[in-house]
């Protein structure tokens, strides 16, 4: 009776142990240098700054680092990425992922899901321009760090909303007010003077004295200009309303 | 020694001067009114009287230096025998000894005489309350000069000013553009048209004034136009009694030039308003032609007020016919900085104030 009980508690704790060490294998990446970009410590701190705010906001923050995009697009490329590595948690798979393409030196950055509701285009294209210098400059772990701040300050402001900026408001309100405060003064000032000599005679023209008697409007030549619009740095939609992909060249 | 006219009451022999209010001739002693005709035909009834003949040989006093009197013109008052020293151009003034009204009528005879003259229609004491009034609503003007600012001199003056009738042919040409944009998917363009566009014909301008006198400033005197011509009437020289009258230093001739940049300047716009619906209007050349045209010369009615303020002198102008006032005023510097600093300020809270707001929103 004993051994009855014993032998399906041991299968039950052998399952356990297998389904443990399965899902310990699945532990969520996120950095994935292929290019090798980081020194293995950069790339442990990295990770664990990015799994701290990958668990605070429940989006998968990645970096991912490749040589070559093995001819695909960089677009194309980051969004193959994401979906074959199963990138985001949760059933609306939420994350951004930084993607460094060394071979054409550009950056991608793909938000999907709920984050993309907090890093959208826009954000994208600022985010992008903010980190551009120091991956120019080769300095990857400050640039993957300020990437990780950046996606930290987006999607903590969508979840809490943003700090109001006491001094880029107080700049701006200054300028206004100065702009309103001397418009203001200068037609006050303007009050004083009323001595002005007259320089048209239109208050002594006879009344119904013009005649037209001359009218030829003569068209000459055309010409076109075209200005190509710009797509160095662009955000585009892709897979419903849920991911936003864009980037720039560094 | 040149002739004054002064216009006597027939019932008091008082000086008697033009009322502006009544628009008579009013006697400001025993206040009978009258008609400008009767006093000049009883004017002319008086003078053909035979004057009195006592000549006396008197060699006492020193005689002018020559070039002394130049510039200079000397009467001798009909009323007091006082002597009145007088500005070569000036037609009408008062007795510095007896204060009564005289007009030198040798300036305004034969061909210095106006064809025309706008009566005042606005006494002193609306000079002085139209100047008041010009102070109100200022409110950088230092108020210090509102307060203390007492009038110096307030002057009816007649101002010679030449009326310019013409009729303009114009022939205006301008090269205009009309722009479009468009784009496609991966250019925008924009297209510009460009047109030469002519515009011919003809305006008319008439009574186009041009100061004729040096002594008024000229944008003072075009600050306080338009004067209308409707009320003018033939010129007669009882109209100056009580006010200063100058005639012209200035002729028709040096003139010309002003009122033809006023009528180009006008003819001009009067044409470009008719091309329309273009993105830009260039004029590249305008031939402006004048015909038939012809000068008069006229005294508008002008009140000058002087004051002092911290030892600057300020002018006034306003207009005799419809009150208008023209006259620079002082800044008040402390006041400037604080409306600045003020606006600023209560503008840039309320900016911050309201960008909190729409933050908490």
């Amino acid at each position: 009776m004993k051994r009855k009980v014993l032998a399906p508690l041991l299968i039950l704790m052998l399952c356990m142990s297998i389904w443990i060490s399965a899902s310990a294998a699945q532990t969520p990446a996120y950095v994935l240098d292929n290019a090798d970009l980081l020194s293995q410590s950069e790339e442990i701190i990295l990770e664990a700054k990015l799994e701290t705010i990958s668990n605070t906001y429940n989006a998968q923050i990645i970096v991912a680092t490749i040589n070559s995009t093995e001819g695909m697009s960089a677009d194309r490329y980051a969004e193959h990425l994401y979906d074959s590595k199963n990138f985001g948690f949760g059933a609306d798979r939420d994350g951004v992922m930084l993607l460094i393409c060394m071979d054409s030196r550009q950056l991608r950055i793909l938000s999907n899901g709920f984050a993309n509701d907090a890093i959208g285009s826009y954000e994208i294209e600022l985010i992008g321009d903010y980190i551009a210098s120091d991956l120019t400059d080769g300095y990857y772990a400050d640039a993957f760090d300020s990437f990780a701040d950046q996606c930290e300050y987006y999607l903590d402001g969508h979840i809490n909303g943003f700090p109001f900026q006491w001094g880029q408001n107080l700049v701006i309100a200054l300028i206004i007010g100065l702009v309103v405060g001397l418009v203001t003064v200068l037609v006050l000032k303007a009050q004083l003077k009323s001595v002005r000599r007259q320089h048209r005679a239109d208050a002594y023209v006879k009344h119904g004295s013009m005649q037209v008697t001359t009218r030829s409007d003569l068209y000459l030549y055309r010409n076109v200009s075209r200005v190509r619009k710009q797509n160095n740095s662009s955000g585009s939609r892709s897979g419903g309303s849920s991911r936003s992909v864009g980037g720039r060249s560094f | 020694m040149p002739v004054l006219q002064e216009f006597k009451c027939p019932c008091c022999d008082g000086a008697i001067e033009f009322n502006a209010d009544v628009q008579k001739m009013k006697c400001p002693y025993c206040d009978s009114e009258f008609e400008i005709e009767t006093l000049q035909a009883y004017d002319a009834e008086l003078n053909s009287q035979p004057e009195d003949h006592m000549a006396w040989d008197t060699a006492a006093g020193k005689q002018w230096q020559e070039g002394e009197t130049d510039g200079l013109r000397i009467y001798c008052c009909n009323t007091c025998g006082g002597e009145i020293v007088a500005d070569e151009t000036t037609g009408a003034t008062e007795c510095p000894f007896c204060g009564n009204p005289v007009v030198m009528t040798g300036q305004f005879v034969g061909s210095l005489k106006p064809d025309l003259v706008i009566p005042f229609k606005h006494d002193k004491q609306a000079a002085i309350a139209a100047l008041q009034n010009h102070y109100k609503g200022k409110v950088l003007l230092p108020k210090v000069f509102k307060d203390e600012n007492h009038i110096k001199e307030v002057k009816g003056l007649y101002v010679p000013v030449w009326l310019f009738d013409t009729d303009a042919d114009a022939h205006v040409r301008y090269r205009t553009t009309r722009v479009r944009h468009w784009s496609d998917s991966n250019y925008r363009y924009t297209e510009t048209r460009h047109y030469s566009v002519t515009r011919a014909g003809g305006i008319g301008f008439e009574n186009v004034p041009v100061d004729g006198s040096t002594k008024m400033d000229d944008a003072l005197m075009e600050s306080i136009e338009p004067f209308h011509i409707d009320d003018a009437v033939d010129f007669q020289t009882a109209y100056l009694s009580g006010y200063l009258a100058d005639k012209y230093d200035v002729s028709s001739e040096e003139s010309i030039d002003r009122a033809n940049e006023r009528i180009k300047r006008s003819t001009e716009d009067a044409f470009a308003s008719t091309v329309v619906s273009y993105t830009t209007v260039t004029p590249v050349s305008s031939n402006i032609q004048l015909q038939n045209g012809r000068a008069r010369y006229a005294l508008y009615p002008v009140w000058i007020l002087n004051t002092v303020w911290n030892g600057q002198n300020f002018i006034f102008a306003m207009n005799g016919q419809t009150g208008k006032v023209a006259g620079d005023l002082p800044m008040d510097k402390a006041a400037f900085s604080k409306w600045l600093f003020g606006i600023t300020g209560a503008v840039s809270a309320a900016v911050l104030a309201l960008s909190y707001l729409f933050w908490l929103l």
